[in-house]
């Protein structure tokens, strides 16, 4: 089911009005409103109050009506190596950490990327009900991928050559989870450019889980996808780079990064799901310029414009061009018409090629 | 007999090619492979599992030549059945064996 992103605001019209709202009608909102109208009134205070260095204040007043965090639920099983899901449970939520590293990286990195959507964007869980995140580790030998498989997050060991554990980045935990997150909020088709899309969305929730954790304004960080997970012995800083969409590995053994960073070079192929993995990397390089432009931490502005577009409008079959759109709206929304937010979101992506009528 | 294999998509999308003839190959590794192949194309795959729904999914494209016949697979790694999961896992682990000797 979709929901309006104005809700009782017309922020389809022209000349949205959502960046005259004074706070106490988000106030109200957020203490009476539905779920989903207390969770959008909690992300625009929470944001413009962060924005005006008010934070301290806002969650004293939060106290009372803000929506109460959902509790991590956490199991993390171990697939010893087979292919079996979802293998032996090991950990569950509250056990002390067990001596299997990879266990406890799949533990504490589902629970920094928990915390990540629930504190900045109010989310509980990747339902938003409260799902039980679920990881399997050591699955198959020597397993080099990670993935969602529509209910759960698989992670292998890695190769040990070309690849390092699939625990090992935040980032790449971050990944997978925004995957289920996207399933529940929007249902992406994974094919083509909605398919790329997903990927896209992953990659950003998944870079901007890594500097909420590691407190990096969009200036500060790598905007490296998987840095970590590639050995020594491969050239490359990580598996995709935001910043520099085609940069991210050139090595003998495993070949060049082909993601393009415009329009212009989009490829169009049959292959990776209709080329799901590479041409994420126009939208990817069109959020990156957002966040630099908009500056400071880049899950607060350029984040919650993403963010919302995701949970309240993208739809199954949306593309780039859709979601350009989508975005610009948001931002209207959130920010006013002409604000300089939705002015940055139009920038944004026309750097890549994509124009917003 | 030989195979041409490559592994592409997952959450890396980073292709892991390998050629492998099975003259290459120790008699005990030669066998090993034969049986593998045996054991999974035996059952025949699904007709078309070359594009996944599952996010970051593994997609294997795999050619055997044998006596002169060629058989031709594309398959994502969900839509493999074990037989099949393990076959390509024996393939992943030469080309990265190869990786090793190279390096």
């Amino acid at each position: 089911m979709k929901y309006d992103l104005s809700y009782n605001f017309n922020v389809k019209t022209a000349t949205p009005c959502c960046a005259i709202i004074p706070p106490y009608i988000f106030q109200h909102i957020a203490l009476f409103g539905s779920d989903r109208q207390r969770r959008f009134a909690f992300l625009n205070l929470n944001g413009s109050s962060e924005l005006r260095g008010e934070r301290k204040a806002f969650l004293n007043l939060s106290a009372g009506f803000a929506i109460a965090p959902g509790a991590r639920k956490r199991s993390i099983y171990d697939a010893r190596n087979g292919m079996v899901l979802p293998g032996k449970l090991v950990r569950s939520e509250g056990a002390s950490p067990v001596k299997d590293v990879s266990v406890n990286e799949a533990y504490a990195g589902t629970g920094r990327v928990f915390d990540f959507f629930s504190k900045a964007f109010g989310r509980n869980s990747i339902d938003d009900k409260g799902m039980q995140m679920d990881s399997t580790v050591h699955y198959r030998r020597k397993f080099s991928n990670a993935f969602w498989n529509g209910q759960q997050m698989v992670f292998g060991d890695g190769d040990g050559e070309i690849f390092q554990r699939f625990t090992g980045p935040l980032d790449i935990i971050a990944h997978e989870l925004t995957h289920g997150v996207t399933q529940f909020e929007a249902g992406l088709q994974y094919v083509g450019d909605s398919g790329a899309l997903n990927e896209h969305l992953s990659d950003v929730f998944g870079a901007l889980a890594k500097q909420y954790r590691m407190k990096q304004k969009a200036s500060n960080a790598d905007w490296v996808i998987g840095a970590g997970l590639l050995t020594e012995k491969i050239n490359g800083v990580g598996i995709r780079s935001m910043k520099n969409p085609g940069t991210a590995y050139d090595d003998p053994v495993i070949g060049k990064d082909m993601q393009p960073a415009h329009m212009d070079n989009y490829v169009r192929t049959t292959e990776d799901n209709g080329g799901v993995h590479i041409n994420s990397g126009i939208p990817n390089k069109a959020f990156y310029n957002l966040a630099v432009s908009l500056g400071g931490h880049a899950w607060i502005q350029a984040g919650k414009i993403w963010y919302t577009a995701l949970v309240e409008r993208v739809r199954s079959d949306t593309g780039f061009q859709g979601f350009a759109q989508i975005t610009f709206e948001v931002a209207g929304a959130l920010y006013g018409a002409k604000s300089k937010e939705q002015k940055a979101v139009t920038k944004a992506w026309a750097e890549v090629g994509i124009g917003i009528e | 007999m030989k195979i041409s294999y490559t592994r592409s998509g997952g959450v890396t999308n980073i292709r892991i090619h390998l050629d492998l003839d099975s003259k290459d190959l120790s008699a005990q590794e030669a066998k090993d492979l034969e049986n593998l192949i045996q054991r999974s194309l035996s059952g025949g795959v699904p007709d078309d599992a070359s594009v996944s729904p599952i996010p970051d999914d593994l997609i294997h494209d795999l050619e055997i030549t044998e006596n002169g016949v060629t058989r031709k697979l594309r398959i994502a790694d969900s839509a493999a059945g074990h037989g099949l999961q393990e076959l390509f896992d024996f393939l992943y682990s030469k080309a990265v064996q190869r990786v090793r000797k190279s390096n």
